[in-house]
């Protein structure tokens, strides 16, 4: 039990630095902004998404590999309460998670194409489209998964 | 760079595959969790399925098979094709999948 725990905290905290570093970026490339210096959200829309690009790969890739370790036991001892306790939503939810973490991890090597020539404008909409569409996943992933592992996580 | 060139066909591609992949069980293998076994194709046995590493893997190995095809298409040809597609496919199959699971938010 101690086990599954650490590994679900790992992922967890995997999960937070993807979910700042993916919004970041995407609120920078919707949203830009050269002037930093003027207030908070000014600096948070000014960052230079280019430099994100990597650590999202690395970060989304290793957090879905601890979760797809983590997800038999998932499997076998949350979505079988889950079912019980009749709370299809929930259950609804995490399988969509799933379904869209592996979409969202193919995604990657798109998402890497078209962020290594960020400077040009021709693939500017493109660019912009996959940041919000991963970061709509990242988003969705992480909000599912902290609404399931209210219902049943640590120590349960 | 010819090979970066074919990322954003395999990432469109996997997820056309994966949406019909997911409605008609074209999964791979099976994982059984209770036994702790690996099944080849969908195989329901005691305990519950895990289809989805097999879902997984058979998309895997058809984005592959189309971005192959896709790398003998000469330039010209790959460059008539809308980049936007990379994006809006995904999500599509991802609008699909939502509209398949929705018994669960329907309940």
């Amino acid at each position: 039990m101690m086990f599954w725990s650490v590994l679900l905290f790992a992922h967890m905290l995997l999960a937070v630095t993807l979910l700042g570093a993916i919004t970041h970026q995407a609120v920078s490339v919707c949203w830009p902004n050269r002037d930093r210096a003027k207030s908070f959200i000014g600096a948070f829309r000014g960052v230079n998404g280019m430099t994100y690009t990597n650590a999202i790969i690395i970060l989304f890739v290793c957090t879905a590999i601890l979760g797809s370790i983590i997800y038999p036991n998932y499997r076998l001892n949350v979505r079988t309460v889950l079912q019980e306790l009749k709370l299809h939503k929930p259950e609804g939810s995490f399988e969509l998670k799933e379904h869209a973490v592996a979409i969202g991890a193919a995604l990657l090597p798109a998402y890497w194409y078209f962020w290594r020539t960020a400077s040009g404008d021709e693939s500017r909409a493109t660019r912009t489209g996959v940041t919000v569409l991963l970061a709509v996943i990242v988003w969705w992933a992480f909000l599912v998964g902290h609404v399931v592992n209210n219902i049943r996580g640590f120590g349960a | 760079m010819k090979l970066a060139r074919l990322f954003p066909v395999f990432s469109a591609s996997f997820a056309v595959i994966y949406a019909p992949a997911l409605y008609y069980n074209w999964a791979l293998m099976t994982y059984q969790p209770a036994m702790v076994e690996w099944d080849f194709g969908p195989v329901t046995k005691s305990g519950p399925p895990m289809y989805w590493y097999g879902i997984v893997a058979t998309s895997f190995i058809g984005a592959c098979i189309v971005t192959a095809i896709a790398a003998l298409l000469p330039d010209a040809a790959a460059r008539r094709l809308w980049s936007g597609l990379t994006w809006l496919l995904p999500a599509a199959a991802l609008a699909f999948i939502a509209y398949i699971l929705r018994p669960y938010f329907l309940s």
